[in-house]
């Protein structure tokens, strides 16, 4: 405890910056909000499907670690843990979403809008009442496992029982296949609803992939301030950041992978439910931000990353996570604005509302992150990993 | 004795990697003597008895196939596609076991992966092998299979570009070259440890010039280990892309059930899932035959067990999403497809299919399951068959209900098309018998340096080897 004094301050100053960004940014909200509330439910969206992934795709990142233990996990753990427990806030940032709907579902909210008929016959799963109780349940399902790891690995700390690993890794195994069904059955709600006749069976993994990538760029962003400070820096080496900088490697590519798979598939059918997707996307700005993701979505930290020098050094591997995040962004942008508008229109919320949430999910994880001690003290199985290449 | 079971079932490991009291020495000699002994054990010349039968059963149905042409099987219009890609698909997903071990593996430096990868590689190569002869029989003249290549011919006929089925022969056969090399790069040093054992001189000779001159000098090792590393990375996506374009052979076309935007990483996970099924299946009877349980250890199979698990589990998600998206799309030929899936004229290998591939193997959540060899010798078997049906019921219950009820037909393989299936067992079975005998199955020297690095732990010096 005493040894993790030296971060303290940091991370307090930190805490505060990330509130006064996030009131700035709710004020700007505010004032852009004003007269175009459509315009702010879907920034607000894009905005908050890319926060919440932080936090529900630390969830996964966290049970995976609890069952595979790789070297990574033992640094990673407790960033990873206070990102989980925002996840109270991020249920609580679902209100707004629920209050447009009408604006943003209304595509199958209003199915006598565009009188189709497939909408429909969708109805018995795209229903107001079916979207909000699905919700719930996601949320109540991933606080509630979210908050047992954590006590956990708290209550290990505290006494030094070996065997809470057991209990831990126990509920990760069920946990993860828990997680990989509510997080598919989110992505359709919350994004792939938005064109309702269209579907695709790879968007689940997908955007489960979204979420780690995510994670892991934010973890190593995290872990590199962190690092200079005890008790990482007496533990931390350069290995870790290369398995973190291998394993967003790693989601980079299957990032690309399954968004490559899904586009040729979809052309070579050419089939009218399922171009439309494409259709909404590549109109001619929207060709541009579609070129501008293959370049850096995938083709720059891909290369960045394919280098062990990149990897090894914690501030360019920082660096390069930061772009990743940003891109990460844009990519939901992609998804997301389509929808609403033709041209590319880049309206000051889709800048205000991410630094509105994203300041105050900050504000909360750092009020979280200094709570416990910045490694696992107890874990049987850090002496083990202390050198992830032995 | 029960403090370490304490410790393992904490750590969530079974056993140790090594049984303790292995040496340095005593690897070499366990695993060159299921070379260098006198007779093989019965249990092999069973085995052989048999593949040699079934490779009788494979020639016979290869040279009547020639003879008659592809009206022996039980192709049909709609069902031109029938056990030639059923098995093509299948053998080529058993291959990638080897090479997730060999090289996805070896890159997230998983120790327990040394004792088996040279196996699971050596079964690679052979599945592979098997995998190739279901297309090019398919061709009708097979004996014109350069046509498929892109070469200027005098003809000027170029093949379809755009067709997967041409991204195939490239996806194949660069798999095919890159899993030869690197197997035959990791067998080098083990060769030359085997020309330094030789008792009779064709032995010395021939393992000499397959050791391509290894004196193990610190260069050699050097230039192995960067060789070795490079080719693991380049392995690495053929793990993921061999099978997504094998995927997208179905996936591209719009027939309900292969056109779905999941299939790629659904295959990738299906033939990784059956690829540890096979491994399994062969490694558990040959660990206890030869002797070697105290090298391929308990904490081995329990880790190959978790990923068959895992990857069954991710197969098993595939279903469920087709399930939902038959509905969720409103197109009516996919619903009926998945309707007729489960109620129609296969609708017993459906739920034989869910049976095998995702039901039983859920007993592998339990500990007591993966501890026991041959209750998970038995759920691999049928693993092997589960992912036998999947492509079984991908192929057969899209094509045979067509967009016209009056191109419907039904499908089954003739007494020629089991012959052919059979018959590539046998061959797989031959080749991996002859490999046992000939080659040694368990890296020597990766396993030593495990022993390696373990004394040095415990003896606490860095000294250098």
């Amino acid at each position: 405890m005493n040894a993790s004094k030296t971060v303290q301050p940091g991370i307090k100053h930190a805490a505060n910056i990330s509130l006064r960004i996030g009131i700035a940014g709710l004020a700007g909200t505010l004032l852009g909000a004003m007269g175009n509330m459509s315009q702010f439910y879907q920034s607000y969206l894009q905005a908050y499907i890319f926060w919440s992934g932080i936090s529900i795709g630390s969830l996964a990142a966290l049970m995976i670690h609890h069952l595979a233990g790789g070297g990574w996990g033992f640094v990673t753990q407790r960033i990873l843990e206070a990102s989980v427990k925002t996840l109270p806030l991020v249920a609580l940032l679902f209100i707004p979403i629920i209050l447009g709907m009408d604006k943003l579902y209304h595509h199958w909210l209003h199915p006598e809008a565009i009188h189709v008929a497939l909408i429909e016959l969708k109805s018995l799963y795209l229903n107001k009442n079916a979207f909000i109780i699905r919700t719930v349940i996601y949320f109540v399902i991933w606080i509630g496992m979210g908050t047992w790891l954590c006590k956990w690995s708290t209550k290990q700390d505290e006494t030094g029982d070996k065997t809470l690993n057991r209990p831990m890794r126990k509920l990760s195994g069920i946990g993860i296949v828990i997680y990989g069904l509510t997080a598919t059955a989110a992505s359709w709600d919350w994004t792939m609803s938005l064109e309702p006749t269209w579907f695709s069976s790879i968007w689940g993994p997908l955007f489960m992939v979204g979420q780690g990538l995510s994670t892991f760029a934010f973890s190593i962003i995290v872990l590199s301030k962190l690092a200079k400070h005890n008790p990482l820096a007496k533990v931390i080496k350069s290995a870790h950041f290369h398995d973190l900088g291998n394993l967003t490697f790693a989601f980079v590519i299957l990032w690309t992978y399954m968004t490559f798979g899904q586009f040729i598939i979809i052309w070579s059918g050419n089939l009218p439910e399922e171009i439309i997707w494409y259709l909404d996307r590549t109109p001619t700005g929207w060709k541009v931000v579609a070129i501008l993701l293959t370049v850096f979505h995938f083709l720059l930290p891909f290369l960045l990353l394919l280098s062990r020098l990149t990897k090894l050094k914690a501030q360019y591997l920082a660096k390069i996570a930061l772009f990743v995040l940003l891109i990460r962004l844009v990519d939901n942008f992609w998804v997301i604005a389509p929808t609403f508008q033709d041209g590319v229109n880049i309206h000051l919320l889709d800048f205000t509302t991410p630094l509105a949430i994203g300041g105050l999910w900050m504000f909360v994880f750092l009020k979280f992150l200094p709570k416990h001690s910045l490694i696992p003290l107890h874990d049987p199985r850090f002496k083990v990993e202390e050198d992830p290449h032995d | 004795m029960s403090d370490s079971k304490d410790k393992d079932s904490i750590l969530g490991q079974a056993g140790p990697l090594l049984d303790s009291g292995q040496t340095i020495q005593s690897v070499g000699d366990k695993v060159t003597s299921v070379i260098f002994r006198k007779k093989q054990p019965i249990p092999w010349f069973v085995v052989l008895g048999i593949a040699s039968m079934l490779l009788g059963s494979l020639t016979l149905s290869v040279v009547w196939l020639l003879m008659k042409g592809t009206g022996v099987w039980g192709l049909n219009i709609p069902n031109a596609w029938g056990f030639a890609i059923v098995n093509f698909v299948w053998w080529i997903g058993i291959g990638h076991a080897g090479t997730l071990i060999s090289a996805i593996l070896f890159l997230f430096k998983q120790q327990w992966r040394t004792s088996i990868n040279r196996f699971a590689e050596a079964m690679t190569l052979f599945a592979v092998a098997c995998a190739g002869m279901f297309p090019l029989l398919h061709l009708g003249r097979p004996w014109v299979f350069y046509w498929l290549f892109p070469y200027p011919s005098t003809m000027g006929v170029w093949p379809q570009f755009r067709s997967p089925l041409v991204w195939d022969v490239f996806a194949v056969s660069t798999y095919l070259t890159v899993s030869v090399i690197f197997w035959y790069t990791g067998l080098i040093p083990d060769l030359a440890t085997m020309r330094d054992r030789a008792k009779n001189k064709v032995g010395k000779i021939v393992a000499g010039i397959f050791a391509m001159g290894w004196r193990g000098s610190a260069r050699h090792w050097h230039r192995y280990e960067v060789a070795y590393l490079l080719l693991a990375g380049l392995s690495t996506p053929l793990v993921v892309s061999v099978h997504s374009v094998v995927s997208l052979d179905f996936a591209v076309s719009i027939m309900p059930g292969w056109h779905t935007t999941i299939f790629p990483p659904y295959f990738v996970a299906g033939a990784i899932y059956s690829g540890f099924a096979m491994v399994l299946t062969l490694m558990i009877p040959v660990r206890s035959i030869y002797g070697l349980k105290s090298i391929v250890t308990m904490r081995t199979i329990d880790n190959m067990a978790k990923i068959m698990l895992a990857t069954g589990l991710m197969v098993f998600y595939g279903y469920l999403n087709e399930i939902f998206f038959a509905w969720y799309s409103g197109n009516k030929y996919e619903s009926f497809m998945m309707l007729n899936r489960m109620t129609g004229p296969y609708a017993l290998q459906y739920w034989m299919l869910i049976l095998c591939n995702g039901i039983i193997p859920q007993l592998l959540w339990f500990r007591k399951v993966r501890q026991n060899v041959i209750s998970l010798f038995i759920i691999s078997i049928i693993v092997n068959i589960g992912m036998w049906l999947e492509r079984y019921i991908i192929v057969v219950t899209s094509l045979h209900r067509d967009f016209i009820p009056s191109s419907w037909d039904n499908y089954a393989g003739t007494i020629w098309d089991w012959g052919l299936y059979i018959g590539t067992i046998g061959f797989f079975l031959f080749a991996m018998m002859l490999f046992i005998r000939w080659v040694p199955m368990i890296p020597i020297f990766e396993i030593r340096e495990i022993i390696h690095a373990k004394t040095k732990k415990t003896l606490g010096t860095e000294k250098k080897p």
